[in-house]
This record gives C-alpha cells, structure tokens and sequence, in this order.
C-alpha cells in the first residue's frame, strides 16, 4: 500500500511528534509513504473564507502534485481531508469551477482530473487488514484506558461529501458520527466512553479567525465539562487543531477553575504508534501540555 | 367487455355550419371575425357560415338549433373560446338539435389566437382561418358516437379499518350496499383507538370511536375480514375482481374474550397497540375494545412452530375449546363495482434525527407514546410518568415539526400536530396543574372550527410557546433533558433544563398502501400520499374510474376530515352503483382485427391494462377500462388500431388543412387535453402574447402523438413541429408520456441520420398553469424559424416525404400478408 | 463575485422557515452574542441588508463546523452563505487582521503557520528530515491568478 503524506501545515511545525507517530505505525503496518511537496491544503476555514477561488486553486494544485505520481492521499488532519476531498468534489462537477482552475493550473503545466482519493490515517486504520494486525500486536495494548474521541467537524461534515469513505459509504442517519477511531482503539485494547454533545465544535476557527480566545476556549470548555462528566481517561483526537484547542483549552480551563480534571489528548497517530511500540521520547509526547502519565501508568499496570 | 361495433352508417355528405365569435370585443377586438367566416363559406362541405356577438348566449344556442334544422346541417363548427370552456355547452345545444353530441368541433380563436396576438390583427386573423380551416377539415371526418352502458355491481370493497373505512362502509351499508371491510391488523380502529381524546371537543376518542367500530361489526350488510389482507385487484368499474388472503387467526369465532388464555401464556413481547410501552402474550386480544372482539396468536413468538406443539397452556385454560393450531391463512376472491381505500398512515421514527435522543435518552418520548400514557386504559393507567424513574415530570417540553416541514424528513406539515399538542398539554394541565409545559415551534397551526378557542385556553393556563426549534437534546444523568436552541422571538439563547421531552411526530403514508397502489395503478403526489382527481373539484376521487379514496391516506388529517372524506366517498360511490349501470365515454380505442398482426405492442403501453391479445391473438379493448389515451394507436405499426373521436385521419386532415398554404412559415404543435393545451389556454388567459406561427392539434395524450403525425407534418413542409404535454410524473393517463418522450427521441435520431436541423422537432412539458413556458417556447421556437432556409425546408420534404412512401408501401403488404392468413 | 454564489442555488434560502435549529446548533452562536446563522439568512436574503452584514465583524465568527447546514431541514447551505458573505466582506476590507496575517503568511512561506527556530530544532532532534518550502513563487502566482489580490497583496 503505497500513499502520499499529507502532514499539512500544523503537524510538521508545531507537533512533529505526531509525523514521528505517522511514520512509524507506516512503517509497522507496511504502508509505504510518499513525501510531495504539498503546500497548507489551504485550510477550510482561514483562506476558503477570504477568497473562495484562491482556496480552491491551491488545493487543486495539490491534488494536482499527488496526481501526477498516481497516488491516494493520506492525511492526518480533518481540515485537510475535508478541503481536499471537497475540491475533489466541486471540480469533478462544476464545469465552469473547473475551467476557471484549470486555466490557472495549465499556466503552471497542471491538469487537474480528480481521479485521486483522498482519507484520513484513521479511514486506512479502521480497515478490518490493518485492525487485524493492530489487534494481534501486543507491544503495548491500551487495555483499561478509558477513552473518548472527538473528530472534529471537519472530518465528518457534510455527511453526504465525507461519509463517503468512511462507513462502507453509508450514510446512516441514525449515526451521525463516524466510528473509525472507535474500531482502531477498540483493536488497540481501549475502552471507549461517549459523552455529550460528541458532535460538537471544538472552537478553534473562532480563536484563528477573529483572535477571540476568550470565547474560542468557552465553547471548548462546554465540550470538556461533558467528557469530564463522562469520565474519560484520555481524549483522541483526529486533528492537530483540535488538539491544541483541548490540550492548552484544559490548562487555561484549570487557570479559572483549579478543581477541573485535565485529562491527556493525543491524536490518533500518537496513540497507535505508542501502542505499537514506538517509545513516547521519540514520539515527544513531552510537547503536550497536558501530562501524559496515563500511558505510563498503563504500561506498568 | 368488447365494445359492438356499429353498422357504418350510411355514408351522408357532410353539411357543415361555421359559427365565429366575437366574444363581445375578446376576439373581435384582434381579428377580423366577419373576414373568417367569410373565408369558411368558401371551403368544401361548408353550406352556412354566421359571425355573432356571444355564441354562447340563448340567442346565440337558439341560432345554431334553428340553422341545423333549416338548413340541413350535420356538422357544426364553433371558432370561439376554448373547447375546455364551452364543449360540453354546444354539445348539448346540438344533441337538443338532434344531432349526436360529438359531430362538435371548436376552433379555439380566442385562448389560443385573438388574446395572445392583441397586437397583429392581420396575422391573428390569417391563424384564425388556418384554425377554421382545420376545424372544417375535422368536422368532415366526425363520426357520430355512442356511449355505452355496462352494468355495475352493487358491492364496495373498502380497504382499511380506520375511522375512514368504517365511516364510509357504515354509510354504503346504510344505503343498502353490500360492503367487504378488509383490515390487515387484527382490529379494526387504526389510528384513532390509540389516541386518548380528540381535538378541539377533548372527547374521549375510542368511546366515539367504539360505537362506530362496534356498529361495523354487526351491521348486516358489512362482511368485515380483520386480519386480511388484498393480494390482487383486477378489472374496471363497475367490476372489479378483488383477491385477499386471510392470515391465520388460531382462535376460532367461538372466542369469547374472556382472557384465561392470556393469563397462562409465557411468552412476552411489546405491545404494538402501546407502541411497545407495554408488554403483551403471544396470544393476545390487540386492546381492549377491538373489533372483532377475539384473541389471535401471534406465531412467531409462540413456542409452538412449524407444528410442533410443546405448550399447551393456552389450550387447557381455555374453555370453549376455541384454539386451534391448525389454523392456516386462506385466500379468497370476490367481485365489486367500486373500491374505496382508506389505508391511513403511520407515524415518523423519531430516531431519524439522532440530535433529539429519541431511544437514547429514556424521557423523550412521541406524541404518539403519550396518548398511550395519558390515556386511562393505557400502560401506565393515565399517568404520565417518566420512563427512567416513573416519577411525574414536573416539566415538559413539546418540540414541534419532528418528522415534517424538512427535506431531510418528510416536506409536507402533518396538519394535526400543533392542535395535538396544544390538546396534549391541556391534558397535563387538567391532570397536573403545576407542570410546567413549555412547546418549542416554528408556527401554530389552528386552523380549523374550535382551534384558535383551544389555543388560547392552552396559552392561559400558562402553557408557554417558544419559537426557535432547539438543535439539539442533551441528556443529564438525572434523566432530565437540556435543550439548546434560539427564542427567535427575542434574539435569545436558551439552553433549558426540562424533565421530559416529547417529540411532535410527523404522519406518513402507511407501508400497506404501497401493495394497494399497484394493484390500482394510483399516482402518488409528491408528499408520498395518494393523488385525487382533482385537487379542488374532485377531492375523493381517484384518476380510476370507480376508485375513492378517503382519509390520511390521500393526505395527513385530523379525524373531522377522515370523517368527511369518508362520507364523500361514500356519495361518490353511491352514484356509480346506484343505477346498477354507468354509461362509458365514447372516446375509446377500437381494433380493426383485420389489421392487426398480433405484435402485442399496444398491450406494453397501456396503463389500464385495457387492451389484451385474446385467443385469436388478436388485440381486443375493454370499452370500460379504456381512458382514451390512444397511446396503444400511435403505438402500432399496423395501423390497426382507430382512437374513437380522434381518429388519425382526421389528425392528417387537420395537418394538411394549414399546409396547404406557406407551410414553412408554420409551426405545427400538439397540445395534450389535460395539461398542456390548458397551459396554452392558460397563456391567452394571462394575455401572455407569443408569435403567431403556431397551430395547434388537440389530443388527449400527448401519447397520442405518433412520429407518423410529425413525419407526414415534416413533409407537408411545416417549419418546425412542437410536441408537448402533462411532465413526467404528472400524467393524465399515468405514465403514456414517457412513450411520448420516446417516440419524440427516434424521430430526434431519424432527422440526425437524414442530416436534417435536429432543432425543427422539440419537445415541451406544460403544465396547466405553465402559460409562460408555452409562450416562452413558442417565441423561441419563432427565433429559430427566422433561420431556417428553404433548402432545409424542402430537404425535409423529400426525406420525409420519400419515408411516407415506403411507409405505405410497408403496410400494404403487410395487410395484403394478413389477408391471405385471415382466408387461409 | 457571484462566482462563489454560483455554487449556492439562491432560491432555497427563500425557503428558510427561520425555525432557529441553525442558531440552536451552532457553537460560535453560543459565546458570540452578534453572531447568529438564522439571523444572517433574514437580514443578507430575506430582508435585502445585504450591505449592513457585510459591514458586521461578527460574521468572521464561523468556524465552517457546517453543523447548521447538516441539521437544516431544508438542506440550506447556510455554511455556504457565510463563506460567501465573508468572502465579499473581505474584499470591501471587512477582514479580521489575524487572518490577513496569516494569509500574508501563506502567500510567502506556502504555510499558514510560522516556523520558527525551534520548529526546524525539535525536528532534527526528532530524526525528522528538514522542513522544506513548497515552491511558494508557483503558489504566489496561482493564488494571484485566482484573484487573491482582490483581498491581501499578493506580490
């Protein structure tokens, strides 16, 4: 199974840990991955909201570089997979969308055609290969972890673009949200704990936008009162956005409240490769916030 | 039933009157009446031309019945309004003549000419003459027709057990008829049982529904099959031939509910009667007033399967003996003249919107749910308690439109939620007055007689409406709900706390009417529901003749309406059983069995199953279920197949009538009765003024409508040919557009293969209110005939023209091979 | 401009029943008191002010969730009209200064976050290979093909 990365903007400058993460758990389940020279996807929220047609030349562009080498795309945040697979989209359908881009791109000896997927690290693991091989591997399970997921809206919305290739295609309106990390913790050993309002926002666009932290961080909080009151151990996270609004929401949470229960965050990579067997230095779990003692203490129990 | 053919009449030379009006200034404001009429004195046949004021008038009837005697007329002509407005009008002033009703034609020179050419009075005159001239070469060509009686049998078949069905078999029964009530559950009383009181009288609901049910199940002249189901329906008013199959009771008619058996029984299952609030026995009574009042067994939860008794607990407990295992599902067959179906509806799985908790959360329940609760007989005997703890909610809250109004759900408003609600919470305050009831909303809908009173006698007991649906439910460990949403009213947040939610639930056409729907061929509207007649005109008639149709299931409805529909039902079909007869229209097809070759190509088109090859294999029209589409004629090949009234020929002749000058100035169009010649009428109506280069052909259907009629058009040297009729889905005669469709996309093909300007041909769906499409066409149509040249006009001709010839040639041999068949 | 409106069948915002399950759903309307879905689709479509929304600073609150859009029940693509009002906002200069930063940002560098020292340190620290730039004088120029200039210098 050979893929081209998509790390994005986020994950190789600010968490490079969570690009250790991606490599490694490649590389123990043979997905051989390929580096193009991608630029920001450009975010769904930032750049699509300035200038619509900017947004969607640059994500063709990348598509563009992925396409050329014939390869699917994996990606490891729910921004990038929803702006690439919504490009997708628009461009296989809107004639007059795609002659606009198309103009652009030949300028630069591009030629846009669609024919690639794109999904997210969490579809490719959910697949019931590589749960099998995360299942019969017992470096280190996270048995009696009791943890929550959030997706981030990005990854599961619009249902009727995102589903798609989650799901077997499906969309069932009974469950609006998805399962994929669910499987692959569940293979890892962990135990999974809803909580309210699981669909909801973390915040993060809000604070990027408009620099309003204040009120970013309080629709954050609504969600961490709720997994609190769930009782999880440990949140997983499907992106590097959501993770810095749960992982810094908790510490500035705890400022204003010093009886709150933080809990650790990771994302989805993180969490596999440690289970696998990469070691938390190299993954530089250090550089959350929020101690991750949870997963030592599991190793030792 | 074959329709007898006539002996041809004596041929008689037709003695045609031409009468044009001026509609006071309506059309000889436009066009020069005096002029056309002059003009129709000088064709064939025509002996008496006349222009007046109103033809219509006394004066102007009395005219026509004075010139018909006088001078010998046997054809009249009428150039005047539209033949949707006044044909039955001159029919009848004909027939009074003593002429046959149908030797009629109307040429329609005011929706069609004078209101939508204001402005060009020459050219509005000269499309008058051709519209005359047409009319006249028609009229030659009129037969005269006769309409039929068949006998009907005076029995009804109604489908459903509901409010509806019992109201209408209860009014047939009364009226003398003999009426098969077939139910599928095992009770009759559908959805109206279940409710707990009725708005706005808050009347008990089963005990007015109970005497009804109760009279249904002794009334003489009704047979009631509970527990049935119809498996087939075949045939045409008047005689309908109806199979059902009973499904297997196990409790024999000697039951007399009195219960030990149940008592005894070990299995359990929820209670469909308490949408599973309670529990019941595998063999159970389905509630406590059903009709009829026997037990059943319900087998796939008995121990006892595919004959292998191991409990007989029911059994020994029983003393009447009344249980029998060996009970098996029969079918049965039986002959009605008319079919009412009230098949009624079911309610929206609130589980579809997961944001509401509905079978998450304990304490969201529907509306349908808490009837069950409040209603004194129910599971909780009358109270309303929260399922988590069964504790009485100090607070609830109603959300509205759960299930209706959205794209996501079902598009339509379900009628009867908000007044059931509003009926619902001045339950609770009756029971509980400290309860707080709080009902979230985008609008209350108290429409009917009594319903605003309810409404306020809701809202000054204090019952709060707030505007703004929340977006979600949360649900608290304490089982208590949090709703999340906007007061629209007040361009505030609210994010409140309630003990119980219930969900305003949508209607939707019951699964059951789905097997109903193919046996009669009924349309559906776009709701899902069952399509009437009429919406306006013909509220509980279905576009089959004989077929009603009466309660939610032509639509959702509060039981007032289910009863009325009812009773309407019930006149209209009175009037085709009273008599014991009913006349049939003349307009029907006919097969010259000489002609026809067997193909079967006509019994794959027609929607009434009217048409069938019989032993001979010879194509065969029942007169009683033919509609008159004449979608089997253009169908054949043969020419086998005359349509009664609309024959080809006269088709021909009203083609060859205005080609006969400058045809490829013309353009030919074919207006459908039902929809698109009422949407051409519908643009005179709004003066919607188009280019005068069309004329148009009425047919019935645009099925009608055969590529040999746009062929022989193409190489008469007509400019351009437009076909149009009812859209997809809308059909009068169901589904024969879509052979329209067809047919129009083969000559599309046969104009690319002949190098012919593809555009010539086009094709239009109007419908009757969409005068502005056919304008709109008509002048785009007129845009593009400003370029076409004479040497695609006349390649035309010659490829069409030489298509014509081998046609005929075709189907003279054809016939000369059927001859020698017939003789050998 | 109507290129991104191009995308949205105009009619169906028509058919905004102004039930509030948008509003009643959104995360930013929570916290924001100026910023309200419902509200926008009244005042932008049904009430004509086009230009006081696009004047609003609210409006930059939307952070895309498209929940509003998934749970309208007439399937009005609500996200879509904010993204399109917040385009034309940008391009009359109704534009939050921490997003013409970081667009700026991505004009130069390709990325939409800053490196810094650090970033290239924790990375070769971690046996990562080296951030490497996307060709950012190509992705300038696309962005300024596409009309980027409209709204933030682009040279």
């Amino acid at each position: 199974m050979k893929m081209a990365l998509f790390t994005g903007c986020i994950i190789p400058i600010r968490y490079p840990g969570m690009e250790v993460a991606t490599r490694y758990l490649a590389r123990k389940l043979n997905i051989d991955l390929v580096d193009l020279k991608f630029s920001c996807c450009p975010s769904p929220s930032g750049l699509k909201e300035v200038h619509f047609d900017a947004w969607l030349a640059l994500a063709a562009r990348n598509l563009c570089l992925t396409e050329e080498k014939g390869l699917d795309v994996m990606t490891l945040c729910a921004g990038c997979t929803n702006t690439l697979r919504e490009t997708t989209h628009i461009l296989t359908g809107d004639e007059k969308k795609r002659l606009f881009v198309h103009d652009i791109l030949g300028r630069h000896g591009k030629n846009f055609r669609g024919s690639m997927e794109i999904f997210h690290l969490a579809d490719i693991l959910a697949r019931d290969e590589y749960l099998d091989r995360m299942e019969s591997s017992h470096a280190r399970p996270l048995r009696g972890l009791k943890i929550g997921t959030h997706y981030g809206c990005h990854y599961f919305r619009p249902a009727s673009l995102m589903a798609s290739m989650m799901q077997n295609g499906e969309f069932d309106p009974h469950f609006p949200l998805p399962e994929t990390m669910e499987l692959i913790l569940e293979a890892l050993g962990a135990e999974i704990v809803t909580y309210n309002r699981q669909d909801l926002c973390c915040g993060a666009a809000l604070n990027i936008n408009t620099g309003m932290a204040d009120e970013s961080f309080a629709i954050t909080r609504e969600k961490i009162v709720w997994m609190n009151d769930a009782g999880i151990d440990a949140l997983a996270v499907a992106c590097p956005t959501c993770f810095n609004q749960f992982d810094s929401g908790q510490v500035l949470l705890r400022r204003i409240d010093k009886s709150v229960r933080c809990f650790p965050v990771f994302h989805i990579a993180e969490l596999v490769a440690y289970a696998l067997g990469c070691e938390p230095q190299a993954l530089n779990l250090r550089a959350h916030k929020i101690p991750i003692s949870i997963l030592d203490a599991l190793t030792n129990a | 039933m074959d329709h007898e053919d006539h002996l041809p009449q004596e041929y008689e030379e037709p003695r045609i009157g031409v009468y044009v009006c001026h509609c006071g200034l309506n059309i000889g404001g436009s066009l020069d009446c005096e002029a056309v009429a002059m003009h129709a004195m000088n064709l064939d046949n025509v002996v008496y031309t006349e222009h007046q004021l109103y033809t219509c008038s006394e004066p102007g009837q009395e005219k026509i019945k004075k010139d018909i005697a006088e001078h010998n007329l046997n054809r009249i002509v009428v150039a005047a309004c539209s033949p949707r407005m006044h044909e039955p009008t001159f029919r009848s002033c004909i027939k009074a003549a003593g002429l046959n009703q149908y030797l009629l034609e109307m040429a329609n020179i005011r929706e069609h000419c004078s209101w939508v050419h204001l402005h060009d009075r020459e050219a509005a005159t000269e499309k008058a003459k051709d519209l005359v001239r047409m009319s006249v070469a028609r009229a030659r060509l009129l037969e005269p027709q006769e309409e039929i009686d068949i006998p009907v049998i005076q029995k009804a078949l109604v489908i459903g057990g509901g409010v509806a069905g019992i109201q209408t078999a209860l009014d047939l029964a009364d009226a003398g008829y003999e009426v098969n009530l077939v139910e599928k559950e095992p009770s009759i009383g559908g959805r109206m049982a279940q409710i707990d009181k009725t708005f706005p009288t808050m009347d008990c609901s089963i005990c007015i529904l109970a005497p009804k049910m109760a009279e249904a199940g002794r009334h003489p002249n009704i047979r009631l099959m509970t527990l049935t189901e119809v498996t087939s329906i075949n045939g045409y008013v008047g005689n309908f031939t109806v199979s059902v199959m009973h499904n297997a009771r196990y409790v024999t008619s000697d039951c007399s509910a009195c219960g030990d058996c149940s008592n005894v029984c070990p299995q359990f299952a929820p209670n469909e009667f308490d949408i599973g609030l309670a529990a019941r026995k595998a063999i159970y009574l389905p509630f406590a007033q059903a009709v009829p009042s026997k037990y059943l067994i319900d087998m796939n939860l008995c121990l006892n399967k595919d004959g292998v008794q191991v409990c007989e607990k029911c059994v020994e407990a029983c003393e009447r003996k009344c249980i029998n295992f060996n009970d098996t599902r029969s079918e049965e067959t039986f002959r009605v003249g008319t079919i009412v179906v009230c098949t009624g509806v079911d309610v929206f799985d609130a589980s579809e919107i997961p944001q509401y908790q509905y079978r998450r959360a304990p304490n969201v329940i529907t509306s349908l749910e808490f009837e069950r609760m409040i209603n004194a007989g129910g599971p909780t005997h009358g109270h309303l308690i929260r399922p988590s703890d069964h504790r009485i909610p100090k607070s609830v809250a109603f959300i509205q439109c759960v299930g209706s109004r959205s794209n996501k759900t079902n598009p339509y408003c379900s009628n009867v939620c908000c007044m059931n609600t509003i009926k619902d919470s001045l339950l609770i305050k009756e029971h509980w007055p400290d309860t707080e009831i709080k009902v979230f909303y985008i609008d209350i809908r108290a429409f009917g007689k009594g319903f605003e009173d309810l409404f306020q006698r809701a809202k000054r007991l204090g019952v709060q409406f707030i505007r703004g649906l929340p977006g979600e439910i949360v649900q608290l460990n304490s089982g208590n709900l949090r709703l999340i949403g906007e007061m629209t009213l007040m361009d505030r947040l609210y994010n409140m706390e309630t003990e119980m939610v219930i969900l305003s639930i949508g209607l939707k056409p019951s699964i059951g009417s789905d097997v109903v729907r193919k046996f009669l061929t009924m349309s559906l509207t776009s709701d899902g529901f069952f399509m009437v007649a009429h919406p306006k005109l013909r509220p509980v008639d279905t576009t089959s003749r004989g077929v009603f149709l009466a309660g939610c299931a032509e639509g959702p409805k509060d039981i007032k309406e289910s009863v009325t529909q009812a009773s309407a039902a019930a006149a209209r079909a009175n009037i085709i059983m009273n008599r014991g007869k009913i006349t049939v229209e003349a307009i029907t097809a006919r097969v010259q069995e000489d002609l026809c070759t067997g193909c079967g190509a006509c019994t794959k088109v027609c929607p009434y199953n009217a048409i069938y090859l019989n032993q001979n294999k010879r194509a065969v029209v029942i007169d009683a279920a033919c509609a008159g589409c004449g979608t089997c004629s253009a169908e054949c090949q043969y020419g086998a197949i005359i349509m009664r009234h609309f024959t080809d020929d006269q088709i021909m002749a009203q083609i060859d009538a205005f080609t006969e000058h400058e045809p490829e100035k013309k353009i030919l169009a074919f207006n459908c009765n039902w929809c698109s010649y009422a949407g051409a009428d519908f643009a005179g109506i709004g003066r919607m003024q188009y280019s005068p280069e069309v004329r148009i052909i009425r047919t019935m259907c645009s099925g009608r409508v055969s590529s040999r009629f746009v062929e022989y058009a193409f190489a008469r040297g007509v400019a351009m040919v437009l076909i149009s009729g009812c859209h997809i889905g809308d059909c009068h005669y169901i589904d024969t557009n879509t052979y329209t469709e067809k047919r129009y996309n083969q000559v599309q093909k046969i104009m690319e293969h002949g190098g012919l300007d593809q555009e010539r041909l086009q094709l239009v769906w109007v419908s009757a209110s969409e005068g502005q499409i056919f304008q709109e066409k008509v002048n785009e149509m007129k845009r593009k005939l400003k370029n076409l040249s004479m040497d695609e006009i006349k390649r035309g001709m010659l490829f069409f023209g030489q298509r014509e010839k081998k046609r005929q040639e075709r189907l003279t041999r054809a016939r000369q091979k059927l001859a020698i068949k017939i003789q050998a | 401009m109507s290129r991104t409106l191009d995308l949205y069948d105009r009619e169906d915002y028509y058919c905004c029943l102004q039930c509030a399950i948008c509003t009643g759903s959104c995360p930013s309307a929570q916290v924001v008191h100026g910023f309200n879905p419902r509200e926008f689709i009244l005042r932008y479509i049904l009430n004509g002010e086009q230009d006081e929304v696009l004047a609003m600073e609210s409006i930059w609150c939307c952070t895309t969730c498209q929940v509003c859009q998934e749970r309208c029940p007439h399937d009005i693509r609500i996200t879509g009209l904010l993204i399109h009002i917040m385009n034309l906002a940008a391009r009359k200069g109704n534009l939050p200064e921490c997003l013409r930063k970081g667009i700026k940002l991505l004009v130069e560098t390709g990325w939409f976050v800053p490196t810094t020292d650090r970033s290239y340190r924790v990375r070769q620290g971690l046996g990562l290979k080296p951030l490497k730039r996307p060709d950012t004088q190509e992705i300038s120029e696309i962005l300024r093909e596409a009309g980027l200039d409209e709204v933030v210098d682009t040279l």
